[in-house]
């Protein structure tokens, strides 16, 4: 069962340097296609626009789920936002500040699992919440004049009927 | 928000990208192709997600402010632009024409102005056998560059392949119109055989005919059909359970009685 | 490389700053706490221990100083959708339902433009079961208000799921109206009156009645080409539907059944017939020719379909036949209901009945099993009309009743919008129109004031 394991050197944006298996890395599809068009290289791949943090949340999901089948994005849609499974969840639970970062980073890096997660778990934060809610949630001002927010309201009340 | 502070921190990492992709130019001209698409990469990695303030720009269209023209935002979005272009130039190098025509999709989804990138696109498209779409490009690029050498070259190495597409068609036309012929030497061959068969079909056909006096059997039966139904008492018994459907359905005189109620 | 103290700066995620904004904004100057002091002590995914397994950097464990403090009872708040790229903000709401779009869209003039985009309505609506449109060719998908089709599309399912509808009624025939199948443009009705009458579903005027069978007309089916049409008379006319608007002539009259026509249904090729004298008869659609008939029911045969190579049939016998249409041989019989069958409808795996016993059967039709028995109606179901959701019954108790397919369950029960036999019934995704002895077409309309042009 020994294989060699190929490692690929990263650097976050403080200029941290991460090693991780070759088959971790390709999780990301910028990674992967870089990997595979030039080759491996003892120098490291910057990563000027995540920091050393968000790396290495991003390393610990993307070791998880290094040997996860691909899915499409229209079964992750179809499942809902619901289906999030304990490790994944446990995964999610941290600051939106974090969250924020690892959306982008799961976009910049191209990693769609990981968008998905990551977009569902905010999802979740919006659902079934009132506006107000919504508001309080985010820390979102209502800048709507009082005529707007009666013509909104207006405009959008059929949806609770029932 | 974080927008104006980041506008330092943006110059510095597009400053950054230039400097990997001069690199990669330097790269590509002496050759090394691999190099010059790990400088490419690198300078991208600088680059992605740099551009993550256009949810602001479509909500001041929405509330009809002209959008402000963002300097570093174009120069941002150009840069990225001719390195993708850039890394299609690399493909083509290495003759790996899906890749390049990718590349030269994203730089042209970039920067639709992107004459290289849609030059690169049509030399890939050209290789790669698609000359329609090829097409397409090089009379974009005619209308912009009538003079152009390099544009006039590819046009003849679209035609060079047409025609070298054309002739393989012939050939394999050929090769049917061989294969047919050989066919019909075999049919001419087994022609005994052939009419066995027809007369096999004619007789199934006939035997499916000779089937349909039976039905006209099952026809003459019906009289027993009627004799089963007088002997048994049990229909008669259904009969009169659902006088209500013949009352309506042949309507007439029962439901006339219905309706003088 | 860059100067690791001025990239640690320089490079300050933009959630640190927003993080220290926050912390300097409040106003109560809550304690900071380090994340992992005050979470639950889950095992689960402990950051330290992962990494330490898999090989992270050395500086690995610096990580967690810079990164994970949180505040008590203060979270780290960012308007996500304003500050993500406007495709990654549109990706999150494409896993919300529409309820929140709707709410969403009251939250700020930013979430508002957001919450309206196109796109997102337009896989909201394609994404919702058993929704569909026709949009023509020449209408761009983009061009489409898909925001407004959902709302309509949503109101008309409430407007189902709640019973509301307008009803009208279109009055003309003399006697009772046996038989009716309508269109978006029109209803075409068969009457005891003789007739044949084409109203227009919009205005509600009749604009074409045919004169040609002897006696009632019992059945009709049309498709854009013909109809075709039984009667008591024994005779079935196939009339020609090109210019419905203008006229319509007769092609050919088909004589063979020694009773009334009850029912018939037709096929690009051929025509099956059921009449009172217990047999179904296949006719050749185009030369009129009649190709074989069935013989089996001990009663009359009061309802025929055509599914493919399947011929379903009911009769006053209390059987349900299916039939193979080429062989011209009886497959199975249904066996449960105790009384007289008047309908059936088979959609290729279920198969759905209606009887004097006063209930309605769902069959599979591999098995010939009965899978449910739906009661309710308290006089013979005369008719039924079902799709992949639901089954809209009419029933001699004057009643019309729409019952859920898959369930069983009734969902609807309109009592009075006739004063007696209900005899046919067809419904639509905007509308029910049923007729009666009564002689009065009703039609109900769930779509009163809302745009369908694309609804289908």
């Amino acid at each position: 069962m020994v294989t060699e394991v190929k490692r690929v050197k990263l650097t976050s944006s403080e200029g941290t340097e991460f090693q991780v298996d070759r088959n971790v890395a390709e999780r990301s599809v910028l990674l992967k296609n870089m990997l595979d068009d030039v080759g491996e290289s003892d120098c490291a791949i910057p990563l000027p626009n995540v920091t050393g943090p968000i790396l290495t949340k991003v390393i610990e999901y993307c070791t998880h789920h290094k040997d996860d089948p691909p899915v499409s994005h229209e079964d992750e849609f179809k499942k809902g936002s619901e289906d999030i499974d304990d490790w994944d969840a446990e995964f999610c639970k941290v600051d939106q500040g974090t969250l924020f970062e690892l959306i982008l980073s799961a976009n910049y890096l191209d990693i769609k699992p990981l968008l998905d997660l990551t977009c569902k778990t905010v999802a979740n934060m919006i659902k079934g919440k009132s506006p107000d809610e919504i508001r309080r949630t985010f820390n979102i001002e209502n800048d709507f004049s009082p005529a707007e927010e009666e013509q909104v309201k207006f405009e959008n009340d059929w949806c609770e009927e029932r | 928000m974080a927008d104006s502070s980041n506008i330092k921190e943006k110059e510095e990492k597009l400053a950054n990208a230039k400097i990997e992709k001069d690199k990669g130019n330097e790269y590509f001209k002496a050759g090394d192709i691999s190099n010059a698409l790990r400088q490419y990469y690198i300078s991208l990695l600088n680059l992605n997600g740099l551009e993550n303030d256009k949810s602001f720009a479509i909500f001041r269209k929405e509330q009809e402010e002209e959008p402000k023209k963002d300097p570093l935002h174009e120069d941002i979005t150009k840069t990225t632009s001719v390195i993708l272009s850039n890394m299609a130039a690399c493909h083509i190098k290495k003759e790996k024409w899906n890749k390049a025509i990718e590349r030269a999709d994203e730089a042209l989804k970039k920067d639709p102005e992107n004459t290289k990138a849609l030059f690169r696109r049509a030399q890939a498209l050209i290789k790669d056998g698609n000359t329609t779409k090829a097409r397409e490009d090089l009379t974009k690029l005619t209308a912009k560059n009538p003079d152009d050498g390099a544009i006039k070259r590819e046009w003849q190495s679209l035609k060079a392949k047409e025609k070298e597409q054309e002739r393989k068609q012939r050939k394999e036309l050929a090769g049917m119109f061989d294969r047919m012929k050989r066919e019909d030497e075999k049919e001419e061959r087994s022609k005994k055989q052939q009419s066995i068969k027809k007369v096999e079909q004619e007789q199934k056909i006939s035997e499916i005919k000779d089937d349909e006096p039976k039905i006209s059997e099952i026809r003459d039966d019906e009289p027993k059909i009627s004799e089963i139904r007088d002997d048994e008492p049990k229909i008669s018994e259904i009969k009169d359970d659902e006088p209500k459907i013949s009352e309506i359905r042949d309507d007439e005189p029962k439901i006339s009685e219905i309706k003088d109620e | 490389m860059k100067n690791p103290k001025n990239a640690l700066l320089g490079g300050k995620s933009r959630f640190l700053k927003i993080f220290t904004k926050v912390i300097n904004e409040d106003p109560k100057n809550r304690p900071i706490t380090r994340r992992h002091s005050i979470a639950p002590p889950n095992p689960n995914p402990n950051p330290k221990s992962q990494y330490s397994n898999t090989h992270f950097g050395p500086n690995g464990v610096e990580v967690e100083d810079e990164g994970f403090f949180t505040v008590e009872n203060l979270i780290t708040r960012i308007d996500f959708l304003i500050n993500l790229p406007y495709e990654i903000a549109a990706y999150i709401l494409m896993f919300v339902d529409f309820q929140t779009l709707c709410r969403m869209a009251r939250v700020s003039r930013a979430w508002y433009c957001i919450s309206r985009d196109n796109e997102l309505w337009h896989s909201m609506y394609v994404m919702s079961e058993g929704w569909k449109t026709n949009i023509p060719k020449d209408v761009l998908t983009g061009d489409v208000d898909w925001k407004n089709l959902f709302k309509n599309r949503h109101t008309l399912a409430t407007r189902w799921k709640k019973g509301e509808c307008e009803k009208r009624y279109l009055k003309g025939h003399l006697d009772s109206v046996y038989c009716i199948q309508f269109d978006e443009h029109k209803i075409v009705t068969g009457s005891r009156d003789k007739t044949i009458k084409f109203w227009d579903i919009n205005t509600g005027n009749c604009f074409q009645t045919l004169y040609g069978h002897d006696l009632s007309v019992l059945c009709l089916q049309y498709n854009e080409k013909i109809m075709v049409s039984g009667s008591s008379d024994t005779t079935i006319i196939i009339w020609d539907m090109q210019n419905y608007n203008q006229a319509v002539s007769q092609i050919r009259r088909l004589s063979g059944h020694s009773a009334g026509v009850l029912d018939i249904c037709f096929d690009g090729n051929h025509i099956v017939s059921c009449s009172k004298d217990s047999t179904i008869k296949v006719w050749d659609v185009n030369t009129g020719e009649c190709l074989r008939t069935l013989v089996g029911h001990r009663g009359p045969v009061n309802a025929v379909q055509l599914h493919g190579n399947r011929i379903i049939s009911a009769s006053g016998d209390a059987l349900i036949k299916l039939w193979d249409l080429e062989k011209g041989i009886c497959i199975r019989d249904f066996i449960g209901h105790t009384r007289g069958l008047a309908c059936v409808q088979f959609d290729g795996k279920w198969v759905v009945s209606g009887s004097n016993d006063k209930t309605i059967k769902i069959w599979d039709v591999e098995t010939a099993l009965c899978i449910r028995t739906l009661e309710g109606h308290t006089d013979l179901v005369r008719t039924i009309h079902f799709d992949e959701d639901k089954i809209v019954s009419g029933s001699y108790d004057q009643t019309v009743k729409v019952w859920d397919l898959k369930t069983g369950k009734q969902l609807l029960d309109f009592k009075n919008g006739h004063t007696s036999w209900v005899f046919d019934v067809q419904f639509s995704t905007t509308k029910i129109v049923s007729t009666s002895q009564d002689q009065i077409i009703l039609v109900m309309d769930f779509a009163e004031d809302l745009d369908t042009r694309y609804i289908i």
